[in-house]
């Protein structure tokens, strides 16, 4: 028979794939202690789409206290989904200012003065901003934190519920507006469009001490990791998915529209059998008007003429809007007990069980293993079938320690476990070498932020 | 025969001559030989049954193959007197001699046996170095294919351990040995330094002797006694695995398989495998304490184990189909040297230890006993046991945590690879020089004796040595160049060696008690004037030396003794043993006050006249004479115009405080005469030359100044007034 080649990634290159995106930031240490109730966070990407579709971002916020974390997911393009990942998190935090700070941050940019930085970025070196369009974002949010300081009163804090869904709507339409209004720069006009037609779905945690605050519109999802007194680990789900699945979000879309849409509206377990969540920021095919669209297509640069998604009116397109970016709000408090807070796109989600990804996470972070320890008991066992359980637990363990990162360790455990929940390097390396065009079809692009608490702050407070 | 006296109870006995506390195969050894030596009046106490300890789970394998020849003596004593042991009690002892096969992997452990090969011969123990394919003609199961040799040793046997055991236990109660199970010993009571009494949770019992057989509870043992007794153990869990029958059952006179590069052992058991090993990371257990229970419901750790079932199938790959019967998990303590502990402790006359068997229990078992039971009887066992002594330790290594991390380094090495001058990574930087910062910084590197860091020798700035592991070779070590030079500059310049931790003594007295005491335990001549220093060894009844060390007479009535460092708990407590009850005496141990700077070389006197303005020439200052004088800025100083190597030169004993700025001054004048540090490694390559003996290594209890050329350093005519 003829010789069989089989093409294997080494170990090395099957890190140096999964280590690209990794990214880690350690909260800062005063006199060798953290005050903060975060200790840091990991995060990860690993791209299916050509390129990757998902986005990310972690930021301290500099005027008021907390950490924003994001996990953006994009769908018809990136575009939608890099936009969010650089705008959202600003209107976030003017949303949060109070009365005054808002006032002198307008004074400094009125006179011309330095404007103190509202945001510290943590980025990893891929995730880029655009120098283009910094001005156009810039002064729509300028123009956001005027509204708000005509709507605001001195003296008076700002709720963060209700700020986060304030700046998820406010960013939305914002991006609706640039797309109709265009700009005279035809890159840019082009670039609006393609943001506003793409679609993405945003998973936000707000972390202020003790209060955590999660912000979702889509299917992405955010499960905090809760340390058992027994030491094990279990999911607590602070996210509501925004999909089929969700029956509660079903009847809210189906209410929004005529009873003779009731067929039609969600089908196939799809949004006008079409889209997958049934939350999104972009995706202006679901939220504008056909007439808007026509008059925005026609009017738009030569580019978008030859794109066909942007052309395509959906089905059954009665009322818009169909889509809305509202995000739906959860708050919790902290407590001793809850060691990490994941984030992830629906790609992680879809392979690893919401209870083994916490258990995988638990284990990486506190270096302990709940793996059960072997007992022959009274079976029969073989000295080669025991060394290959214990070589096979082994490994399991050391693939803990290949990674520095919780993110890659989670990813790594996500594309390639086998049957019994064991990283296996062969599946690992076959997945991994999947050409492009096929990786899309066995999964979806992963992304994964990992926020660790500080149990003795929390605990202290 | 019955002795076990536990149900009914007995009652104990009020008085006893010997008290043996732990019924193991090491305490009936003890309670044999003892017995056979026709010592009466011996009970032996167990807290639980006899041999429940870590004898009743062991591997129950006896070899010689042991690093010191005194080890490998014991072990071959043992083998013989398990052989007998069923003739002589009719009990069935489980003993087969099978032989065993040491496999080398590579070069370097194929040098290794060979070498344990010459020493075993010098003891009249049969042993061949072997091919690999020998080696498969010998046991079928081996795979041979990544061996390039092995010894195979025809003598060594395997026994069952509970058997030899109990068979120790019923001969020696035939001699009279009265047994007591289930008698926990509460305390050991001591009067003026002699054991007096021992306390059990079923009465007390008077006694003059006591030993500490209590393996891994022979350390909280030694806590509780009224004198408290340092025994320097720890425990670290041993696994070892046991299959089923093979379905062609293994011969039960098959060679015992000794892989160390693979990290484990293998014996044939009831038609199948027992097979264990020591592990690179050991567990050790029972840091704080333990009780009696906890020994019999250790935890089996298949993970753990995983390492040596691997090697295993690596080494018998026939046994893949073979089915497991159980992961034994047997404790065992180790000690910090991995040498076992035996005989007097310094503190407490009568009170004997013999524990710490480094998982060799078994094989030692029967030759300490008798070493022990000869020591009891005579004084002295009749071989030079001092590697095992006690005495080597002392209450510095009887740290909990010293001790934990110690033996985790230990256990490994029982099958690394011996090289010469390894020294132990763990328990470090626990006594120090004041300098020792000073000398590290000019790249110093450092080797641990009794505790004290010594410089070995200093890494030239810019010169890279190679990682430790590669230095540690058979051959020509990478410091080879280094210490030369060292050794040079010590013949043609001068050099500072850092000596602080010798050993060192005051002893005084009000009238001559001092000199009476010295002159009848050295053999040398004491009786010289004021600041003269005289080297002199401590000799035995026998005329073998305890302790080698130079005295300095610094007044009529006080006298300054330098040992060797290791000799700091024997040395005392040999003269601590033979010093007169007299107030007006007084013994003290000065070592930690004075720093020890030697300065070797012909230039030693030019830089020291500098320092002091005092003419340092042979004719002003002679050779053996101590002078107190200011270096420096610092008076008091004493100088000594001796090396301790032969080489000219000049020991400074400087009062710790000064020491740094002495060092300063001495390093300073010293540049333009090309001073520079020195190590241990060139001090031992310029004693060699002028055969200045090491205590411990080439002399011993068993040498007598004559068989090593000294006798010009014995004074046979000398009064003798400590008769009057």
């Amino acid at each position: 028979s003829p010789a069989r080649h089989t093409y294997y990634l080494t170990p090395p290159q099957v890190n140096s794939i999964l280590k690209a995106n990794e990214y880690n930031f350690k909260v800062p240490e005063f006199d060798g202690k953290n005050l903060s109730s975060i200790m840091g966070f990991d995060s990860n990407q690993l791209p299916a789409n050509a390129p990757i579709e998902d986005r990310r971002s972690a930021a301290t916020c500099l005027q008021t206290r907390g950490m924003l974390y994001g996990v953006f997911d994009g769908h018809a393009g990136c575009a939608c989904a890099q936009a969010l990942s650089e705008r959202l998190f600003y209107y976030i935090a003017v949303s949060l200012l109070p009365h005054e700070t808002l006032t002198e941050l307008e004074n400094a940019v009125e006179n011309g003065r330095p404007v103190h930085p509202i945001l510290q970025w943590h980025k990893h070196p891929n995730d880029y901003f655009s120098k283009e369009a910094s001005q156009l974002y810039f002064s729509s949010l300028r123009t956001y934190w005027q509204e708000l300081l005509d709507l605001s009163v001195p003296g008076e804090q700002p709720d963060v519920a209700e700020a986060l869904v304030s700046a998820f709507k406010r960013l939305d339409n914002d991006m609706s507006l640039e797309a109709q209004v265009g700009d005279p720069n035809a890159f840019l006009h082009y670039w609006m469009l393609r943001v506003a037609f793409s679609g993405a779905t945003a998973c936000v945690a707000h972390i202020d001490g003790n209060e955590l605050h999660i912000a979702n519109t889509g299917d992405g999802r955010a499960i905090l990791g809760v340390q058992e007194p027994d030491g094990s680990f279990s999911a607590l789900t602070l996210s509501n998915d925004h999909n089929a699945q969700n029956e509660s979000e079903v009847q809210r879309v189906r209410s929004e529209h005529p009873l003779s849409e009731a067929k039609t509206v969600v089908k196939q377990d799809r949004l006008l059998g079409l889209l997958m969540p049934f939350r999104a920021f972009g995706d202006v095919k679901f939220k504008w008007s056909i007439e808007l669209q026509r008059r925005v297509l026609e009017s738009g640069p030569d580019q978008l003429h030859e794109n066909e998604h942007a052309k395509f009116i959906p089905p059954n397109y009665h009322t818009p809007p169909y889509l809305t970016a509202a995000p739906e709000v959860t708050r919790h408090r902290l407590r001793p007990q809850d060691r990490f807070l994941v984030l992830g796109s629906d790609g992680l989600w879809e392979t690893l069980h919401r209870q083994e990804v916490v258990r995988i996470v638990g284990e990486h972070l506190t270096g302990v293993h709940q793996q059960q320890p072997v007992s022959v008991g009274g079976f029969k066992v073989t000295l080669g079938q025991m060394q290959g359980l214990l070589q096979e637990r082994k490994a399991r363990i050391s693939s803990t320690f290949e990674d520095q990162n919780a993110a890659t360790h989670l990813i790594r455990h996500a594309v390639g476990s086998n049957e019994f929940g064991l990283v296996d390097h062969e599946r690992l390396s076959k997945t991994l070498s999947l050409p492009e065009e096929l990786a899309r079809m066995y999964r979806d692009d992963i992304t994964i932020i990992i926020v660790q608490f500080n149990p003795h702050v929390i605990g202290g407070q | 025969v019955r002795f076990f006296s536990s149900d009914p109870p007995t009652a104990l006995p009020t008085h006893a001559r010997v008290i043996i506390c732990g019924g193991g195969v090491v305490g009936t050894s003890v309670a044999y030989h003892l017995s056979r030596l026709g010592w009466r009046e011996i009970v032996l106490l167990e807290q639980g049954r006899l041999g429940a300890g870590t004898t009743r789970f062991c591997a129950g394998i006896v070899s010689v193959a042991k690093p010191l020849s005194i080890e490998s003596k014991m072990a071959d004593y043992s083998n013989a007197l398990y052989e007998r042991l069923e003739e002589e009690t009719g009990i069935k002892t489980g003993f087969v001699r099978t032989g065993s096969l040491c496999l080398a992997q590579n070069q370097d452990r194929f040098l290794s046996l060979k070498r344990l090969a010459s020493r075993l011969k010098v003891l009249g123990v049969s042993c061949d170095v072997i091919k690999p394919r020998d080696v498969s003609q010998l046991h079928p199961l081996v795979n041979i294919h990544d061996l390039v040799g092995a010894l195979h040793l025809p003598g060594d046997s395997v026994v069952s351990p509970p058997d030899v055991n109990h068979a120790l236990a019923v001969a020696a109660a035939a001699h009279g040995v009265q047994i007591f199970e289930h008698t926990s010993v509460n305390q050991v009571l001591v009067k003026n330094g002699h054991v007096t009494a021992v306390e059990t949770d079923r009465g007390s019992i008077e006694c003059e002797y006591f030993v500490n057989c209590a393996g891994q509870w022979a350390y909280e043992l030694g806590q509780s006694s009224e004198v408290k007794v340092s025994v320097p153990l720890h425990g670290c869990e041993h696994f070892y695995l046991l299959t089923k029958p093979l379905p062609e059952p293994t011969r039960a006179d098959s060679p015992v398989v000794i892989d160390m590069d693979g990290r484990i052992y293998a014996r044939s058991w009831n038609g199948g495998i027992l097979s264990g090993g020591f592990e690179k990371n050991p567990k050790p257990i029972f840091t704080e304490g333990r009780n009696q229970l906890e020994i019999q419901n250790m935890q089996e750790d298949w993970d753990h184990f995983e390492p040596m079932l691997s090697a295993l199938l690596r080494r018998m790959p026939g046994l893949e189909a073979c089915e497991i019967q159980q992961l034994v998990n047997c404790p065992e303590s180790f000690t910090p040297d991995m040498r076992c502990l035996m005989g007097e402790t310094p503190g407490i006359y009568g009170y004997f230890v013999l524990a710490g068997m480094n998982s060799s229990g078994i094989s030692f078992a029967g030759g300490a006993g008798k070493y022990l039971a000869e020591w009891m009887t005579y004084g002295y066992p009749s071989a030079n046991v001092w590697p095992l002594d006690i005495k080597r330790f002392g209450n510095l290594q009887s740290s909990r945590t010293f001790l934990r991390h110690r033996v985790m380094e230990v256990m490994p090495l029982l099958y690394g690879l011996k090289v010469p001058r390894w020294d132990f990574q763990t328990g470090r930087q626990l006594r120090t020089s004041p300098l020792y910062d000073r000398l590290d910084t000019q790249g110093a590197r450092w080797m641990e004796k009794h505790g004290f860091e010594r410089a070995k020798y200093f890494v030239p700035a810019g010169k890279d040595l190679l990682a430790l592991d590669q230095s540690k070779t058979f051959y020509k070590p990478d410091w080879f160049d280094i210490v030369g030079a060292e050794v040079k500059c010590c013949k043609e310049a001068v050099c500072v060696i850092d000596m602080s931790s010798f050993t060192k003594f005051e002893l005084t007295s009000a009238g001559d008690q001092a000199l009476v005491l010295l002159q009848r335990l050295c053999a040398n001549d004491l009786d010289v004037p004021v600041g003269h220093i005289v080297h002199t060894g401590m000799l035995n009844e026998r005329g073998g030396y305890e302790n080698d060390c130079s005295v300095v007479r610094l007044s009529k009535n006080s006298f300054f003794i330098i040992s060797p460092t290791d000799q700091q708990v024997h040395c005392w407590s040999w003269i601590k043993k033979h010093m007169p009850n007299d107030p007006q005496l007084h013994l003290e141990d000065v070592s930690w006050k004075y720093t020890a700077l030697n300065l070797i070389g012909p230039r030693a006197m030019d830089v020291l006249s500098e320092l002091s303005y005092v003419s340092m020439t042979p004719e002003h200052f002679p050779s053996l004479f101590c002078k107190e004088m200011s270096v420096g800025y610092a008076n008091g100083i004493r100088v000594m115009s001796m090396t301790h190597t032969g080489e000219p030169g000049f020991m400074l004993y400087i009062p710790i405080e000064y020491a740094l700025h002495v060092y300063n001054e001495v390093m300073s004048v010293g540049q333009k005469y090309g001073i520079r540090n020195a190590g241990y490694y060139a001090l031992r390559s310029l004693r060699i030359e002028k055969f200045f003996a090491f205590w411990g290594q080439d002399l011993d209890s068993f040498t007598t100044p004559l068989e090593c050329g000294r006798e010009f350093r014995v004074k046979f005519d000398k009064v003798s007034f400590w008769h009057s």
